[in-house]
């Protein structure tokens, strides 16, 4: 017999997540043999904290080197890649910094992502106005109810800050410790711990194009 | 003007007087007696008539004073017995002595429905696949609540979205449509329409047909219909209380009174049903059913003014009282808060039937019916008000019914009616109002005794969207007496609801906007006006005016008798829907959200096959067995990038049927009936099973893949009970005997469930 239940607040949600989510970043390097990154490799980056702010609006960012595999804090550099900052994506170019790089979304799974664009990049990744485009889907009223589900038939690709070097991001989930979505405890929305990115990635070193 | 119409025919066929021819009156004696040939004392011997009604004495034998040469029709009744109904011609010379043999409640099985052409048909006869549940089945059971008999049911499913829904022919809830006595029920909360709402206490049967049925019943109407038949006294006075106790303090007590004389009868029930609610997560602040206690009470008059008309009234009364606590912030720091949710329906339907004789009947009906909710959430410091927000629908609906037999094999029937539905809350400012009006027709043909053919349709007019028509034809063949061949195919709808016309809505957190399809072309150019747009995604002028939801659908079905024990029954289905109203993006604000509003988009099919086995080896043992097999999938259309070698993006797209999330492709249930005469005991037990099914979209694509499968479940329910002088009833129940839970999804599963029943029939 159920009844009609009261449905939290997101603001309230979404604010106090991003108190306990702003900049607490742990990193993993699964896979990586050597101190340089090479095409081969996919690294697998951990709970990536990600400030969420009203709505998953950008607020404070988390500026990532891909090619150094690591964050990094001077924002007015080219010395990051992307930054994320609850669900927004950005890319160090145009008006989000002063490099050369870029970032997509590709409609296509990672393992499928063969090769990077030529054209067709973005300073900013608006998932929030495209959402159909985007990597992730939102599940209002679906079980689990207003849930950020990274799609795994989507993939990021960045050119890095210096425009010469290319990398593939799957995004695999967007809350603290990968939690499984299917799971009872993943069901309760105030039990998440949101903004926090877990990703493989593979950066291409030798200048191609060619995953 | 239509007015003093009715009332003309009322007037006239009121005044009319009953013309009587002085006819010899002969002297009737008679016996009741019970299927052991056991005389029953105090059994009721009425002739409507003729006015005439006896009590049978200690030896079963009654008298009776009847004019001699016409057909009479007895009416005898007796407490813990089926009423049987009779009509015996008399000869004055030579007066027979007549036997009244009454079989007991417990071997009775319903034979007459009414949901399948809106007159009283055998259920052999109807081309529709009509299932019913009887009362007996109900009190045998132990429920209370709709839900919980429905859930027993083969081929249907209960989910949690804003309350028990039903899921049938893997269309969700908002798509069947539920009915006491032919009048629509109002009042759904995301389409759901709870059925924990209505109580089981006063039914007599439970009618359902699945597949689409708007060619009589009109909107809602496109997966299937639940009719509740409310049920009527049959003797002089009726008296009965039945009370049941269970885990989580849950109380259900209902009083049946009913009394009737030859013309005029009077049925009342009223009942109280609570609970303290249960919480399926350890721990958590907020229950997941929190504590409630609701009353219905329901009320029927009908008096037979004369032989040609017949005047009827009813109304029905429920409301619900809900508390609950509710928090913001974490679970770690809560801030606490106190709910109050009151939910309130009420209806009044006066009905006038005509009967003019020659097979020539008419009906007039209007049926007013209001639904209000108010909830409210206080902090639980300071007491002050965090939220209230209230909901107020009105239906008002006229409308009259007429039927013809021309003779034995044609009938025909037309209706035609008025409806007006209004809306009060506060994501509609417009108080929006909406008016619509219906006609139908039916014939139905017999041309031999193995054919009965029925097409009709029905037209539905509205305000606010487009007009719809729903055809529909059905067949039946007998081609032996032990198998029957049954087919139809037909449209059925559902109506834009009122907040796919209506809604206008922001999200005051994340600030998205939703506005419903007959409000968003001139409130998006307000908002254009105020430069608050930043891009239109699609031209204005470009929005359709949406349209109902529409299915086609097929069914197709064997009624096999091989044995007058055994009964199967296999009925295959598909129902087609290319418009399903979603909604999209239209518009994009400068706050960086979207507006969306309600688009004909999707497109979905199910298909299935469903079989119902049902033996009675001998009196004490019924087996019923039931599975159904559904594939319900819903179009996808995806859109996957490749990067050829020039590194261009090329998109290349693609669609494909894909299946649909919460609906398990096997489903069955097992039942087991026995019953002891001599010591009046029975048991049962009740098993119901549902396949594995899709639940979450792991992966975000939106279908389901083959790691989103949620595992299978079994229920079984159980129970016991002793019967007193064919009156008292006492039953031991267990509900969910293995105690399965699976919170969120299956949250109407509370648990295991131990229960009392008392059922005392005073009178």
């Amino acid at each position: 017999m159920n009844k009609k239940r009261y449905c939290p607040n997101l603001l309230v949600l979404f604010s106090i997540l991003s108190l306990t989510a702003f900049l607490t970043v742990s990193c993993s390097d699964s896979n990586s043999t050597g101190p340089g990154p090479n095409s081969d490799t996919i690294h697998t980056i951990e709970d990536l904290g990600a400030s969420t702010d009203f709505g998953g609006s950008p607020g404070e960012y988390t500026f990532y080197n891909l090619q150094k595999n690591k964050v990094v804090a001077d924002s007015n550099s080219t010395n990051w890649d992307i930054a994320f900052s609850g669900r927004v994506i950005i890319a160090n170019a145009g008006e989000s910094g002063p490099g050369d790089g870029g970032v997509m979304v590709i409609k296509a799974p990672f393992n499928e992502v063969q090769q990077a664009p030529v054209e067709g990049y973005t300073d900013y990744l608006d998932t929030i106005r495209n959402i159909e485009n985007g990597w992730y889907n939102y599940t209002a009223n679906e079980e689990p109810k207003h849930a950020i589900i990274a799609r795994d038939d989507r993939t990021v690709v960045v050119k890095t800050a210096d425009g010469d070097h290319y990398a593939k991001i799957k995004i695999i989930s967007w809350y603290k410790g990968d939690p499984d979505v299917t799971s009872e405890e993943f069901e309760d929305p105030f039990a998440r711990e949101a903004g926090y990115y877990t990703f493989d990635y593979l950066i291409q070193t030798d200048g191609s194009r060619k995953f | 003007m239509k007015f003093v119409w009715y009332v003309g025919i009322i007037v006239g066929w009121v005044v009319l007087p009953a013309i009587v021819d002085a006819q010899a009156v002969i002297d009737l004696q008679g016996q009741v007696v019970n299927n052991n040939n056991d005389p029953l004392a105090g059994a009721h011997i009425l002739v409507a008539q003729h006015n005439a009604h006896a009590v049978s004495d200690d030896q079963g034998y009654f008298k009776l004073n009847l004019p001699s040469d016409s057909a009479i029709q007895f009416t005898v009744s007796h407490i813990g017995y089926q009423t049987k109904h009779e009509t015996i011609h008399l000869d004055s010379r030579n007066p027979a002595e007549l036997t009244f043999m009454l079989k007991s409640q417990r071997y009775e099985s319903p034979t007459v429905v009414v949901t399948a052409t809106r007159s009283r048909r055998n259920i052999e006869d109807v081309p529709e696949p009509v299932t019913v549940i009887s009362d007996k089945e109900i009190q045998t059971s132990g429920s209370t609540r709709l839900s919980e008999i429905l859930a027993e049911q083969t081929g249907l499913t209960l989910t949690s979205n804003h309350g028990t829904g039903i899921q049938m022919q893997g269309f969700s809830s908002e798509y069947t449509k539920i009915m006491i006595d032919g009048q629509p029920l109002i009042g759904r909360t995301a389409g759901t329409f709870n059925l924990d709402r209505i109580t089981v206490g006063n039914v007599q049967q439970v009618e359902m047909i699945k597949g689409p049925s708007s060619a009589l019943w009109g909107s809602d109407a496109l997966a299937g219909v639940i009719n509740i038949i409310t049920e009527k006294g049959q003797r002089p006075f009726e008296l009965g209380i039945s009370s049941r106790y269970g885990t989580n303090k849950t109380l259900d007590t209902g009083l049946n009174l009913s009394a009737r004389t030859n013309r005029w009868e009077h049925n009342l029930f009223v009942n109280r049903n609570s609970s303290d609610g249960y919480s399926l997560i350890p721990g958590s602040i907020s229950q997941t059913v929190p504590a409630y206690h609701n009353y219905t009470a329901s009320y029927q008059t009908s008096w037979e003014a004369s032989d040609a008309l017949n005047i009827e009234f009813r109304g029905r009364y429920y409301r619900e009282e809900q508390s609950s606590t509710d928090f913001l912030g974490s679970a770690q720091n809560p801030t606490l808060l106190e709910g109050d949710a009151l939910q309130e329906d009420y209806s009044f339907t006066p009905t006038l039937h005509f009967n003019w004789g020659k097979g020539f009947r008419a009906e007039l009906s209007n049926y007013y019916s209001r639904y209000r909710t108010d909830s409210r959430h206080h902090y639980e410091q300071g007491d002050s008000l965090y939220e209230q927000s209230k909901f107020d629908q009105l239906l008002n609906k006229t409308e009259t019914q007429l039927s013809k037999s021309w003779n034995a094999d044609h009938t025909t029937t037309v209706g035609g009616g008025f409806k007006y539905e209004r809306l009060d809350a506060k994501r509609y400012p417009s108080q929006p109002a909406f008016k619509s009006y219906f006609g139908l027709f039916q014939h139905e043909w017999m041309p031999s005794s193995k054919w009965d053919i029925i097409a009709g349709f029905r037209y539905d007019g509205h305000s606010e969207y487009s007009t719809q028509l729903s055809p529909k034809l059905s067949a039946r063949y007998k081609l032996f007496d032990w198998l029957h061949l049954r087919a139809s195919a037909g449209s059925g709808f559902k109506a834009p609801d009122f907040r796919q016309l209506f809604l206008d809505f922001t999200n005051p957190t994340v600030g998205y906007t939703v506005f419903g399809s007959s409000s968003a072309k001139e409130r998006i150019e307000e908002l254009r006006e105020r430069d608050q747009i930043e891009q239109i995604l699609i031209p204005l002028n470009q929005l359709e005016e949406i349209r109902a939801e529409q299915s086609w659908a097929y069914n197709a079905g064997i009624d096999l008798f091989p044995t007058d024990q055994l009964t199967i029954r296999i009925n295959g289905f598909r129902n087609n829907v290319d418009d399903l109203i979603e909604s999209a993006p239209v518009a994009t604000k400068t706050n960086g959200q979207s507006i969306f509003t309600y688009f004909n988009l999707d497109e979905v099919y199910t298909q299935g096959i469903e079989t119902q086995l049902r033996w009675q080896p001998s009196d004490q043992l019924e087996l019923s067995a039931g599975y159904q097999l559904l594939d319900a999938r819903r179009k996808v259309s995806e859109t996957r990038d490749i990067v050829n070698n020039q590194g261009e993006v090329v998109e290349r797209e693609s669609s494909s049927y894909e299946p649909m999330f919460n609906r398990s492709r096997h489903s069955a249930n097992v039942k087991l009936f026995y019953n002891w005469e001599a010591p009046a005991i029975d048991a049962n037990l009740r098993g119901r099973w549902h396949g594995r099914y899709g639940r979450i979209d792991a992966n975000g694509n939106g279908y389901v893949d083959a790691g989103e499968y949620e595992d299978d479940y079994m229920v079984w329910d159980a129970s016991l009970a002793k019967t007193f002088n064919e009156r008292y009833t006492l039953r031991l129940g267990v509900d969910n005997m293995f105690d399965f839970t699976r919170a969120g999804d299956l949250s109407y599963l509370s648990g295991r469930i131990f229960y009392a029943q008392l059922s005392l029939q005073l009178y």
